[in-house]
Protein backbone atom coordinates (compact mmCIF):
# COMPACT_ATOMS: atom_id res chain seq x y z
CA UNK A 1 0.00 0.00 0.00
CA UNK A 2 2.80 2.46 0.67
CA UNK A 3 4.62 1.15 -2.55
CA UNK A 4 1.04 2.60 -4.37
CA UNK A 5 0.84 5.29 -2.40
CA UNK A 6 4.74 6.70 -2.73
CA UNK A 7 4.07 6.06 -6.86
CA UNK A 8 1.15 8.39 -6.84
CA UNK A 9 2.93 10.53 -5.00
CA UNK A 10 5.98 11.10 -7.26
CA UNK A 11 3.67 11.53 -9.55
CA UNK A 12 1.79 14.79 -8.26
CA UNK A 13 4.30 15.90 -6.15
CA UNK A 14 5.72 18.42 -9.25
CA UNK A 15 2.72 18.88 -10.89
CA UNK A 16 1.98 22.68 -10.46
CA UNK A 17 -1.76 22.46 -11.00
CA UNK A 18 -1.76 20.07 -7.87
CA UNK A 19 0.01 22.84 -5.72
CA UNK A 20 -1.83 25.69 -6.27
CA UNK A 21 -5.18 24.13 -5.93
CA UNK A 22 -4.18 22.68 -2.98
CA UNK A 23 -2.93 25.83 -1.48
CA UNK A 24 -6.30 27.53 -2.29
CA UNK A 25 -7.59 24.89 -0.75
CA UNK A 26 -6.06 25.20 1.69
CA UNK A 27 -6.33 29.51 1.73
CA UNK A 28 -9.80 29.55 1.17
CA UNK A 29 -11.79 27.85 4.10
CA UNK A 30 -10.20 29.63 6.96
CA UNK A 31 -9.96 32.78 4.70
CA UNK A 32 -14.12 32.48 3.36
CA UNK A 33 -15.05 32.40 6.80
CA UNK A 34 -13.32 35.09 7.91
CA UNK A 35 -14.69 37.19 5.15
CA UNK A 36 -17.74 36.90 7.86
CA UNK A 37 -16.69 39.15 9.62
CA UNK A 38 -17.03 41.95 7.63
CA UNK A 39 -20.68 41.23 6.84
CA UNK A 40 -22.85 44.20 7.92
CA UNK A 41 -26.26 42.90 9.67
CA UNK A 42 -27.85 46.27 9.98
CA UNK A 43 -30.63 47.01 12.13
CA UNK A 44 -32.90 43.94 11.78
CA UNK A 45 -30.92 41.07 11.38
CA UNK A 46 -32.79 37.60 10.36
CA UNK A 47 -33.31 35.87 13.62
CA UNK A 48 -31.16 32.54 12.36
CA UNK A 49 -28.32 35.26 12.10
CA UNK A 50 -28.53 37.38 14.87
CA UNK A 51 -24.67 37.83 14.88
CA UNK A 52 -21.76 37.27 13.13
CA UNK A 53 -20.06 35.33 16.22
CA UNK A 54 -22.44 32.11 15.31
CA UNK A 55 -19.72 31.59 12.20
CA UNK A 56 -17.24 31.02 14.92
CA UNK A 57 -18.27 29.56 18.01
CA UNK A 58 -18.95 26.15 19.03
CA UNK A 59 -21.26 24.21 18.11
CA UNK A 60 -22.17 26.34 14.68
CA UNK A 61 -18.35 26.66 13.44
CA UNK A 62 -18.68 23.32 12.23
CA UNK A 63 -21.79 23.75 10.49
CA UNK A 64 -20.72 26.83 8.21
CA UNK A 65 -16.96 25.48 8.65
CA UNK A 66 -18.04 22.83 6.77
CA UNK A 67 -20.45 24.57 4.38
CA UNK A 68 -17.71 26.61 2.96
CA UNK A 69 -15.84 23.43 2.60
CA UNK A 70 -18.34 21.77 0.88
CA UNK A 71 -17.91 23.76 -2.10
CA UNK A 72 -14.03 24.19 -2.02
CA UNK A 73 -14.48 20.29 -2.02
CA UNK A 74 -16.54 19.95 -5.03
CA UNK A 75 -14.62 22.21 -6.83
CA UNK A 76 -11.15 21.92 -5.88
CA UNK A 77 -11.00 18.02 -4.33
CA UNK A 78 -13.15 17.32 -7.62
CA UNK A 79 -11.08 18.91 -10.10
CA UNK A 80 -8.37 16.89 -8.31
CA UNK A 81 -9.87 13.54 -8.93
CA UNK A 82 -10.59 14.15 -12.52
CA UNK A 83 -7.09 15.95 -13.17
CA UNK A 84 -5.47 13.04 -11.79
CA UNK A 85 -6.68 10.13 -14.20
CA UNK A 86 -7.17 12.22 -17.53
CA UNK A 87 -4.12 13.61 -17.41
CA UNK A 88 -2.37 10.02 -17.16
CA UNK A 89 -5.03 8.87 -20.34
CA UNK A 90 -3.93 12.31 -22.21
CA UNK A 91 -0.73 12.19 -21.86
CA UNK A 92 -0.45 8.08 -22.43
CA UNK A 93 1.47 7.48 -18.99
CA UNK A 94 -1.33 5.22 -18.04
CA UNK A 95 -0.88 2.95 -21.50
CA UNK A 96 2.92 3.53 -20.54
CA UNK A 97 2.48 2.18 -16.36
CA UNK A 98 1.10 -0.77 -17.58
CA UNK A 99 3.57 -1.46 -20.16
CA UNK A 100 6.02 -0.79 -17.39
CA UNK A 101 4.64 -3.46 -15.09
CA UNK A 102 1.91 -1.77 -13.02
CA UNK A 103 -1.21 -3.79 -13.45
CA UNK A 104 -4.44 -2.41 -13.72
CA UNK A 105 -5.73 -2.91 -10.58
CA UNK A 106 -2.70 -1.69 -8.88
CA UNK A 107 -2.78 1.62 -11.09
CA UNK A 108 -6.69 1.14 -9.98
CA UNK A 109 -5.30 1.31 -5.82
CA UNK A 110 -2.99 3.63 -6.05
CA UNK A 111 -5.31 6.64 -7.09
CA UNK A 112 -7.52 5.32 -4.67
CA UNK A 113 -5.45 5.34 -1.81
CA UNK A 114 -4.53 8.55 -3.02
CA UNK A 115 -7.61 10.10 -2.75
CA UNK A 116 -8.36 8.84 0.48
CA UNK A 117 -5.43 10.32 1.77
CA UNK A 118 -6.41 13.40 0.07
CA UNK A 119 -10.17 12.95 2.01
CA UNK A 120 -8.31 11.98 5.18
CA UNK A 121 -5.71 15.36 4.99
CA UNK A 122 -9.04 17.83 3.94
CA UNK A 123 -10.81 16.57 6.94
CA UNK A 124 -7.96 16.74 9.46
CA UNK A 125 -7.53 20.59 8.24
CA UNK A 126 -11.14 21.08 8.82
CA UNK A 127 -11.17 19.93 12.01
CA UNK A 128 -7.86 21.51 13.29
CA UNK A 129 -9.60 24.63 11.79
CA UNK A 130 -13.22 24.60 13.16
CA UNK A 131 -11.25 23.78 16.96
CA UNK A 132 -9.19 26.57 16.74
CA UNK A 133 -11.48 29.06 15.24
CA UNK A 134 -14.32 27.90 18.43
CA UNK A 135 -11.56 27.96 20.85
CA UNK A 136 -10.47 31.22 20.08
CA UNK A 137 -13.99 32.71 19.67
CA UNK A 138 -16.34 30.49 21.90
CA UNK A 139 -16.42 32.26 25.30
CA UNK A 140 -16.99 29.35 27.97
CA UNK A 141 -16.34 26.35 26.69
CA UNK A 142 -18.57 23.22 27.29
CA UNK A 143 -16.55 19.77 26.12
CA UNK A 144 -20.35 18.73 25.23
CA UNK A 145 -20.65 21.90 22.91
CA UNK A 146 -17.28 21.18 21.05
CA UNK A 147 -18.51 17.83 20.54
CA UNK A 148 -22.23 18.32 19.55
CA UNK A 149 -21.80 18.35 15.83
CA UNK A 150 -18.60 16.91 15.54
CA UNK A 151 -20.04 13.98 13.74
CA UNK A 152 -19.83 16.39 10.80
CA UNK A 153 -15.90 15.52 11.19
CA UNK A 154 -16.98 11.85 9.48
CA UNK A 155 -19.39 13.59 7.38
CA UNK A 156 -17.25 15.91 5.63
CA UNK A 157 -14.74 12.83 5.13
CA UNK A 158 -17.57 10.96 3.25
CA UNK A 159 -18.08 14.33 0.99
CA UNK A 160 -14.65 14.45 0.32
CA UNK A 161 -14.56 11.27 -0.85
CA UNK A 162 -18.15 11.47 -2.47
CA UNK A 163 -17.21 14.37 -4.60
CA UNK A 164 -13.81 12.74 -5.47
CA UNK A 165 -15.06 9.34 -6.22
CA UNK A 166 -17.17 10.57 -9.04
CA UNK A 167 -14.92 13.03 -10.39
CA UNK A 168 -12.75 10.07 -10.63
CA UNK A 169 -15.43 7.71 -11.95
CA UNK A 170 -16.39 10.65 -14.70
CA UNK A 171 -12.17 11.14 -15.25
CA UNK A 172 -11.93 7.32 -16.53
CA UNK A 173 -15.24 7.46 -18.29
CA UNK A 174 -14.36 10.45 -20.56
CA UNK A 175 -10.98 10.45 -20.76
CA UNK A 176 -10.85 13.70 -21.99
CA UNK A 177 -9.53 16.45 -19.28
CA UNK A 178 -11.99 19.33 -20.82
CA UNK A 179 -15.23 17.42 -21.60
CA UNK A 180 -15.08 15.80 -18.50
CA UNK A 181 -14.22 19.16 -16.23
CA UNK A 182 -17.23 20.19 -18.09
CA UNK A 183 -19.37 17.45 -17.42
CA UNK A 184 -18.31 17.19 -13.78
CA UNK A 185 -19.91 21.02 -13.13
CA UNK A 186 -22.74 21.09 -15.10
CA UNK A 187 -23.91 17.61 -13.49
CA UNK A 188 -23.71 18.71 -10.28
CA UNK A 189 -25.25 22.67 -10.89
CA UNK A 190 -27.00 22.31 -13.45
CA UNK A 191 -28.03 18.75 -14.65
CA UNK A 192 -28.96 16.86 -11.81
CA UNK A 193 -31.52 19.97 -10.68
CA UNK A 194 -33.03 19.72 -13.61
CA UNK A 195 -33.49 16.18 -13.44
CA UNK A 196 -34.86 16.50 -9.73
CA UNK A 197 -37.42 19.42 -10.28
CA UNK A 198 -38.99 17.42 -13.25
CA UNK A 199 -39.18 14.74 -11.19
CA UNK A 200 -41.00 17.05 -8.27
CA UNK A 201 -42.70 17.94 -11.12
CA UNK A 202 -44.31 14.69 -12.09
CA UNK A 203 -44.30 13.19 -8.49
CA UNK A 204 -44.53 14.81 -5.25
CA UNK A 205 -41.97 12.21 -3.96
CA UNK A 206 -39.24 12.63 -1.51
CA UNK A 207 -37.20 10.03 -3.71
CA UNK A 208 -35.78 13.48 -5.72
CA UNK A 209 -33.44 13.77 -2.67
CA UNK A 210 -31.60 10.91 -3.53
CA UNK A 211 -29.92 11.72 -6.07
CA UNK A 212 -26.31 11.29 -6.13
CA UNK A 213 -24.95 14.15 -5.52
CA UNK A 214 -27.80 15.73 -3.62
CA UNK A 215 -26.95 13.08 -1.28
CA UNK A 216 -22.92 14.20 -0.91
CA UNK A 217 -24.46 17.60 -0.57
CA UNK A 218 -26.66 17.41 2.05
CA UNK A 219 -23.82 15.50 4.30
CA UNK A 220 -23.05 18.41 4.79
CA UNK A 221 -26.32 20.62 3.66
CA UNK A 222 -26.96 24.46 4.21
CA UNK A 223 -26.71 25.75 7.48
CA UNK A 224 -29.54 27.80 7.16
CA UNK A 225 -32.56 25.69 7.21
CA UNK A 226 -35.00 28.03 7.91
CA UNK A 227 -34.61 29.13 4.87
CA UNK A 228 -36.22 26.36 3.31
CA UNK A 229 -39.35 26.18 5.30
CA UNK A 230 -41.40 27.71 2.04
CA UNK A 231 -40.51 23.88 -0.07
CA UNK A 232 -41.63 22.22 3.22
CA UNK A 233 -45.32 24.76 2.84
CA UNK A 234 -45.49 23.97 -0.28
CA UNK A 235 -44.48 19.80 -0.99
CA UNK A 236 -45.12 18.79 2.47
CA UNK A 237 -41.51 17.44 3.26
CA UNK A 238 -37.52 18.68 3.73
CA UNK A 239 -35.62 20.05 1.65
CA UNK A 240 -33.18 18.07 2.71
CA UNK A 241 -32.11 14.21 3.51
CA UNK A 242 -31.57 13.62 6.72
CA UNK A 243 -27.99 13.21 7.73
CA UNK A 244 -28.18 9.29 8.46
CA UNK A 245 -30.27 9.14 4.83
CA UNK A 246 -27.90 11.62 3.26
CA UNK A 247 -24.81 8.67 4.85
CA UNK A 248 -26.44 5.45 3.86
CA UNK A 249 -27.03 7.06 -0.10
CA UNK A 250 -23.48 8.35 -0.03
CA UNK A 251 -21.49 5.21 1.05
CA UNK A 252 -23.61 3.36 -1.54
CA UNK A 253 -22.96 5.87 -4.16
CA UNK A 254 -18.98 6.32 -3.31
CA UNK A 255 -18.99 2.36 -3.76
CA UNK A 256 -20.84 2.15 -6.60
CA UNK A 257 -18.70 5.04 -7.90
CA UNK A 258 -15.52 2.96 -7.16
CA UNK A 259 -16.78 -0.35 -8.48
CA UNK A 260 -17.24 1.07 -12.27
CA UNK A 261 -14.17 2.92 -11.99
CA UNK A 262 -12.31 -0.53 -11.33
CA UNK A 263 -14.65 -2.46 -13.97
CA UNK A 264 -14.24 0.11 -16.40
CA UNK A 265 -10.25 0.43 -16.24
CA UNK A 266 -10.34 -3.56 -16.42
CA UNK A 267 -11.78 -4.03 -19.39
CA UNK A 268 -10.73 -1.34 -21.65
CA UNK A 269 -8.21 -1.48 -23.99
CA UNK A 270 -5.70 1.29 -23.39
CA UNK B 1 13.52 -21.86 -22.33
CA UNK B 2 11.25 -19.70 -25.18
CA UNK B 3 11.42 -15.82 -24.08
CA UNK B 4 8.01 -15.70 -25.75
CA UNK B 5 5.11 -17.30 -27.03
CA UNK B 6 2.10 -15.78 -28.87
CA UNK B 7 -0.36 -18.66 -29.45
CA UNK B 8 -3.19 -18.28 -32.23
CA UNK B 9 -3.37 -14.98 -31.14
CA UNK B 10 -6.34 -12.66 -32.70
CA UNK B 11 -7.23 -9.12 -31.95
CA UNK B 12 -11.14 -7.61 -33.98
CA UNK B 13 -12.24 -4.16 -33.71
CA UNK B 14 -15.52 -4.89 -34.20
CA UNK B 15 -15.54 -5.73 -38.17
CA UNK B 16 -12.33 -5.28 -38.43
CA UNK B 17 -9.60 -7.99 -37.77
CA UNK B 18 -6.43 -6.41 -36.68
CA UNK B 19 -4.55 -9.30 -35.71
CA UNK B 20 -5.29 -12.90 -37.39
CA UNK B 21 -4.45 -16.42 -35.89
CA UNK B 22 -0.99 -15.15 -35.07
CA UNK B 23 1.90 -17.58 -33.48
CA UNK B 24 5.19 -17.33 -33.11
CA UNK B 25 8.01 -18.13 -30.45
CA UNK B 26 10.90 -16.03 -29.43
CA UNK B 27 14.06 -17.59 -27.78
CA UNK B 28 16.14 -16.27 -25.46
CA UNK B 29 18.81 -14.19 -27.36
CA UNK B 30 17.11 -13.90 -30.51
CA UNK B 31 17.23 -9.87 -31.98
CA UNK B 32 13.29 -10.86 -33.05
CA UNK B 33 12.27 -8.46 -35.83
CA UNK B 34 8.42 -7.94 -36.77
CA UNK B 35 7.98 -6.94 -39.95
CA UNK B 36 5.26 -5.26 -41.54
CA UNK B 37 3.71 -2.35 -43.05
CA UNK B 38 1.90 0.64 -41.34
CA UNK B 39 -1.35 -0.95 -40.10
CA UNK B 40 -0.50 -4.77 -40.25
CA UNK B 41 -1.15 -5.45 -36.46
CA UNK B 42 3.14 -4.91 -35.01
CA UNK B 43 1.65 -2.26 -32.65
CA UNK B 44 -1.32 -4.65 -31.79
CA UNK B 45 0.21 -7.61 -31.15
CA UNK B 46 2.88 -6.00 -28.98
CA UNK B 47 0.11 -4.34 -27.02
CA UNK B 48 -1.78 -7.38 -26.31
CA UNK B 49 1.74 -9.40 -24.98
CA UNK B 50 2.43 -5.98 -23.12
CA UNK B 51 -0.93 -6.12 -21.60
CA UNK B 52 -2.73 -2.61 -22.61
CA UNK B 53 -5.22 -4.35 -25.11
CA UNK B 54 -7.36 -7.63 -24.59
CA UNK B 55 -6.82 -10.07 -27.19
CA UNK B 56 -10.19 -11.51 -28.57
CA UNK B 57 -8.58 -15.04 -28.89
CA UNK B 58 -5.47 -17.34 -28.36
CA UNK B 59 -3.03 -16.64 -25.36
CA UNK B 60 0.69 -15.74 -25.59
CA UNK B 61 3.27 -16.74 -22.44
CA UNK B 62 6.21 -14.63 -21.39
CA UNK B 63 9.22 -16.96 -19.94
CA UNK B 64 7.09 -20.11 -19.97
CA UNK B 65 5.09 -19.22 -17.01
CA UNK B 66 8.00 -18.36 -14.46
CA UNK B 67 7.49 -14.67 -13.48
CA UNK B 68 3.47 -15.26 -13.42
CA UNK B 69 0.96 -13.75 -14.65
CA UNK B 70 2.78 -9.59 -14.75
CA UNK B 71 5.95 -10.62 -16.29
CA UNK B 72 6.24 -6.77 -17.31
CA UNK B 73 8.04 -5.68 -14.74
CA UNK B 74 11.12 -7.98 -16.14
CA UNK B 75 10.69 -6.32 -19.46
CA UNK B 76 11.98 -2.92 -20.98
CA UNK B 77 9.56 -1.55 -23.76
CA UNK B 78 8.88 1.52 -26.01
CA UNK B 79 6.11 1.21 -27.51
CA UNK B 80 4.91 3.74 -30.70
CA UNK B 81 5.54 7.48 -28.93
CA UNK B 82 7.29 8.12 -26.21
CA UNK B 83 4.84 8.30 -22.71
CA UNK B 84 6.26 10.55 -19.96
CA UNK B 85 4.89 12.66 -17.17
CA UNK B 86 5.57 16.18 -19.25
CA UNK B 87 5.66 18.68 -16.16
CA UNK B 88 8.75 16.32 -14.87
CA UNK B 89 12.09 16.22 -15.49
CA UNK B 90 14.19 12.86 -17.02
CA UNK B 91 15.54 11.67 -13.35
CA UNK B 92 11.97 12.00 -11.93
CA UNK B 93 10.27 10.11 -15.16
CA UNK B 94 12.73 7.28 -14.46
CA UNK B 95 12.38 7.42 -10.81
CA UNK B 96 8.77 6.94 -11.62
CA UNK B 97 9.63 4.00 -14.21
CA UNK B 98 12.01 2.28 -11.60
CA UNK B 99 9.44 2.53 -8.73
CA UNK B 100 6.89 0.52 -10.90
CA UNK B 101 9.26 -1.79 -11.57
CA UNK B 102 10.70 -2.21 -7.85
CA UNK B 103 14.22 -1.70 -8.48
CA UNK B 104 17.05 0.44 -8.00
CA UNK B 105 17.45 4.16 -8.86
CA UNK B 106 21.43 4.56 -9.15
CA UNK B 107 21.69 3.68 -12.47
CA UNK B 108 20.17 6.39 -14.04
CA UNK B 109 23.53 8.74 -15.03
CA UNK B 110 24.88 5.82 -16.70
CA UNK B 111 21.58 5.26 -18.18
CA UNK B 112 21.50 8.60 -19.53
CA UNK B 113 25.02 8.37 -20.65
CA UNK B 114 24.09 5.85 -23.00
CA UNK B 115 21.19 7.14 -24.48
CA UNK B 116 23.59 11.07 -24.80
CA UNK B 117 21.11 12.75 -22.06
CA UNK B 118 22.72 13.58 -19.58
CA UNK B 119 23.32 17.41 -20.04
CA UNK B 120 19.61 17.62 -20.19
CA UNK B 121 18.40 15.30 -17.32
CA UNK B 122 16.81 18.11 -15.41
CA UNK B 123 15.03 19.37 -18.17
CA UNK B 124 11.26 18.94 -18.04
CA UNK B 125 10.06 16.07 -20.61
CA UNK B 126 7.77 18.76 -22.62
CA UNK B 127 10.92 20.88 -23.83
CA UNK B 128 12.60 17.73 -25.07
CA UNK B 129 12.30 17.63 -28.58
CA UNK B 130 11.19 14.35 -30.55
CA UNK B 131 14.63 12.09 -31.06
CA UNK B 132 15.60 13.26 -27.15
CA UNK B 133 11.77 11.87 -26.21
CA UNK B 134 12.47 8.64 -28.21
CA UNK B 135 16.09 8.39 -26.15
CA UNK B 136 14.45 8.44 -23.03
CA UNK B 137 12.34 5.98 -23.67
CA UNK B 138 14.97 3.90 -24.84
CA UNK B 139 16.87 4.69 -21.41
CA UNK B 140 13.41 3.94 -19.70
CA UNK B 141 13.24 0.69 -21.10
CA UNK B 142 16.69 -0.19 -19.81
CA UNK B 143 15.53 0.97 -16.25
CA UNK B 144 16.13 -2.55 -14.26
CA UNK B 145 18.21 -4.01 -16.62
CA UNK B 146 15.85 -5.99 -18.13
CA UNK B 147 16.75 -9.27 -19.82
CA UNK B 148 13.86 -8.40 -22.95
CA UNK B 149 13.62 -5.35 -24.75
CA UNK B 150 10.69 -4.51 -27.27
CA UNK B 151 11.24 -1.46 -30.13
CA UNK B 152 7.99 -0.73 -31.60
CA UNK B 153 9.29 1.86 -34.73
CA UNK B 154 12.11 3.00 -32.58
CA UNK B 155 13.66 5.49 -35.16
CA UNK B 156 10.08 6.38 -36.59
CA UNK B 157 10.32 10.05 -36.80
CA UNK B 158 13.40 10.52 -36.34
CA UNK B 159 16.14 12.56 -38.60
CA UNK B 160 18.83 10.36 -40.29
CA UNK B 161 21.70 10.81 -37.62
CA UNK B 162 18.70 10.31 -34.96
CA UNK B 163 18.24 6.59 -36.86
CA UNK B 164 21.59 5.79 -36.52
CA UNK B 165 21.73 6.53 -33.10
CA UNK B 166 18.98 4.59 -32.57
CA UNK B 167 20.33 1.83 -33.95
CA UNK B 168 23.74 1.93 -32.89
CA UNK B 169 21.73 2.32 -29.36
CA UNK B 170 20.10 -1.08 -30.02
CA UNK B 171 22.69 -2.99 -31.35
CA UNK B 172 24.76 -2.27 -28.30
CA UNK B 173 22.02 -3.23 -26.15
CA UNK B 174 21.62 -7.06 -28.03
CA UNK B 175 25.60 -7.43 -27.81
CA UNK B 176 25.03 -7.40 -23.97
CA UNK B 177 23.14 -10.81 -24.83
CA UNK B 178 19.11 -9.34 -24.42
CA UNK B 179 16.68 -10.52 -26.32
CA UNK B 180 15.17 -7.98 -28.21
CA UNK B 181 11.81 -7.61 -30.54
CA UNK B 182 12.09 -5.18 -32.76
CA UNK B 183 8.87 -3.86 -34.64
CA UNK B 184 9.35 -2.06 -38.06
CA UNK B 185 7.78 -1.26 -41.17
CA UNK B 186 11.58 -0.85 -43.25
CA UNK B 187 13.03 -4.00 -44.15
CA UNK B 188 16.54 -2.26 -44.38
CA UNK B 189 16.52 -1.85 -40.26
CA UNK B 190 15.01 -5.23 -39.65
CA UNK B 191 18.26 -6.60 -41.71
CA UNK B 192 20.77 -4.31 -40.22
CA UNK B 193 19.77 -5.00 -36.72
CA UNK B 194 17.67 -8.63 -36.30
CA UNK B 195 18.50 -12.25 -36.49
CA UNK B 196 15.23 -13.16 -36.50
CA UNK B 197 12.21 -11.72 -38.34
CA UNK B 198 8.12 -12.76 -38.91
CA UNK B 199 6.92 -10.96 -41.66
CA UNK B 200 2.98 -9.80 -40.89
CA UNK B 201 0.79 -8.30 -43.08
CA UNK B 202 -2.91 -7.36 -42.37
CA UNK B 203 -2.51 -9.08 -39.42
CA UNK B 204 -1.54 -12.55 -40.58
CA UNK B 205 1.78 -14.11 -40.25
CA UNK B 206 3.47 -14.66 -43.12
CA UNK B 207 6.77 -16.26 -42.81
CA UNK B 208 9.26 -16.43 -39.58
CA UNK B 209 12.61 -17.77 -39.61
CA UNK B 210 16.46 -16.53 -39.56
CA UNK B 211 17.02 -13.28 -41.44
CA UNK B 212 19.61 -15.02 -43.50
CA UNK B 213 17.19 -17.71 -44.71
CA UNK B 214 14.21 -14.75 -45.36
CA UNK B 215 16.22 -12.04 -46.47
CA UNK B 216 18.66 -12.92 -49.08
CA UNK B 217 19.66 -12.69 -52.86
CA UNK B 218 19.62 -16.30 -53.33
CA UNK B 219 17.58 -17.70 -56.62
CA UNK B 220 14.80 -19.93 -56.56
CA UNK B 221 15.14 -22.21 -59.78
CA UNK B 222 12.57 -24.94 -60.46
CA UNK B 223 13.67 -27.58 -62.54
CA UNK B 224 12.06 -30.85 -63.47
CA UNK B 225 13.84 -33.83 -66.03
CA UNK B 226 12.48 -37.27 -67.24
CA UNK B 227 15.09 -38.82 -64.86
CA UNK B 228 13.75 -36.88 -61.39
CA UNK B 229 15.76 -38.67 -59.10
CA UNK B 230 19.58 -38.83 -61.43
CA UNK B 231 18.52 -35.13 -61.58
CA UNK B 232 18.06 -34.71 -57.66
CA UNK B 233 21.11 -36.83 -57.02
CA UNK B 234 23.02 -34.15 -59.23
CA UNK B 235 21.91 -31.02 -58.46
CA UNK B 236 21.72 -31.43 -54.64
CA UNK B 237 25.30 -32.12 -54.62
CA UNK B 238 26.16 -28.86 -56.55
CA UNK B 239 27.73 -26.46 -53.97
CA UNK B 240 25.58 -23.44 -54.67
CA UNK B 241 22.34 -25.31 -54.23
CA UNK B 242 21.81 -23.74 -50.80
CA UNK B 243 18.17 -25.52 -50.04
CA UNK B 244 16.55 -28.11 -52.23
CA UNK B 245 12.79 -28.81 -51.85
CA UNK B 246 10.57 -31.44 -54.19
CA UNK B 247 6.95 -30.39 -55.59
CA UNK B 248 4.86 -31.81 -57.74
CA UNK B 249 7.23 -33.66 -59.81
CA UNK B 250 9.57 -31.15 -59.81
CA UNK B 251 12.45 -29.81 -58.13
CA UNK B 252 12.80 -26.10 -56.38
CA UNK B 253 16.51 -25.24 -55.84
CA UNK B 254 17.46 -22.29 -53.44
CA UNK B 255 20.73 -20.86 -55.62
CA UNK B 256 23.09 -18.64 -54.17
CA UNK B 257 23.24 -15.67 -56.12
CA UNK B 258 25.44 -14.97 -59.15
CA UNK B 259 24.97 -17.72 -60.83
CA UNK B 260 22.66 -18.16 -63.78
CA UNK B 261 19.79 -20.51 -65.38
CA UNK B 262 22.45 -21.28 -67.72
CA UNK B 263 25.04 -22.61 -65.98
CA UNK B 264 22.45 -24.59 -64.22
CA UNK B 265 21.48 -25.97 -67.45
CA UNK B 266 25.15 -26.44 -68.71
CA UNK B 267 25.89 -28.62 -65.59
CA UNK B 268 23.06 -30.68 -65.94
CA UNK B 269 23.37 -31.31 -69.18
CA UNK B 270 27.34 -32.34 -68.55
CA UNK B 271 25.87 -35.06 -65.97
CA UNK B 272 23.80 -35.88 -68.95
CA UNK B 273 20.68 -34.92 -67.61
CA UNK B 274 18.08 -33.08 -70.03
CA UNK B 275 15.80 -30.54 -68.28
CA UNK B 276 12.21 -30.81 -69.56
CA UNK B 277 11.69 -27.64 -67.56
CA UNK B 278 13.82 -24.88 -66.20
CA UNK B 279 12.21 -21.44 -63.99
CA UNK B 280 13.40 -18.99 -62.36
CA UNK B 281 11.11 -17.70 -59.35
CA UNK B 282 11.23 -14.73 -57.34
CA UNK B 283 11.35 -16.05 -53.42
CA UNK B 284 7.90 -15.90 -52.82
CA UNK B 285 8.90 -14.18 -49.59
CA UNK B 286 10.66 -11.61 -51.57
CA UNK B 287 7.54 -10.97 -53.44
CA UNK B 288 6.01 -10.49 -50.57
CA UNK B 289 8.27 -8.44 -49.19
CA UNK B 290 8.04 -6.50 -52.91
CA UNK B 291 4.25 -6.12 -51.79
CA UNK B 292 4.76 -4.79 -48.02
CA UNK B 293 7.65 -2.57 -48.95
CA UNK B 294 6.01 -1.28 -51.91
CA UNK B 295 2.74 -0.31 -50.05
CA UNK B 296 4.71 2.01 -48.10
CA UNK B 297 7.11 5.04 -49.42
CA UNK B 298 9.46 3.62 -51.39
CA UNK B 299 7.96 2.32 -54.49
CA UNK B 300 10.05 -0.62 -55.98
CA UNK B 301 10.60 -1.57 -59.51
CA UNK B 302 13.03 -3.93 -60.78
CA UNK B 303 13.49 -7.67 -60.59
CA UNK B 304 11.94 -8.76 -57.36
CA UNK B 305 14.99 -10.02 -55.93
CA UNK B 306 16.96 -6.87 -56.44
CA UNK B 307 14.45 -5.40 -54.48
CA UNK B 308 16.95 -5.70 -51.22
CA UNK B 309 19.81 -3.54 -53.01
CA UNK B 310 17.02 -0.67 -54.35
CA UNK B 311 16.39 0.22 -50.53
CA UNK B 312 19.66 0.19 -49.81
Amino acid sequence: MLYLFQLEWLKQKKFIIFRVMILFYLIALPALLLMGKSIELGKNPPPFLASTDIFYVFPTVWLWLGYIGNWLSFFFLGFLAVLMVTNEQNNRTLRQNIITGLSRKEYYLSKVIFIVFLAFCSTLYFTICALTFGFIHTETIYFSTVLKNADYIYRYFLMCMGYMSFGFLLGILIRRTGIALFLYITYIMVLESILRYTQLYFFKSRSMHFYPLNAIEDLIPIPFSEMAEGFIQKNGFSLFLSPSEAIIASLIYIVLFLFLSYKWLQRIDL
Amino acid sequence: MPILQINKLTKQYGKITAVEDLSLTVEKGNIYGILGPNGSGKTTTLGIILGIIHATSGDFRWFDGNYGINPRRHLGALLETPNFYPFLDAVDNLKIVAHIKKTETSQFDELLDLVNLSERKHSKFRTYSLGMKQRLAIAAAMVGDPVVLIFDEPTNGLDPQGIAEVRETIIEISKRGKTILLASHILDEVEKVCSHVAIIKKGKLLATGTVGSIINDDLEVEIASNNLSALKKEMTKLPMVRQWEEKNGRLVLTVQNGFSTAELNQLAFKKGITLTHLVAKPKSLESEFLEITSEDSIPVRGFPFKSKSSLN
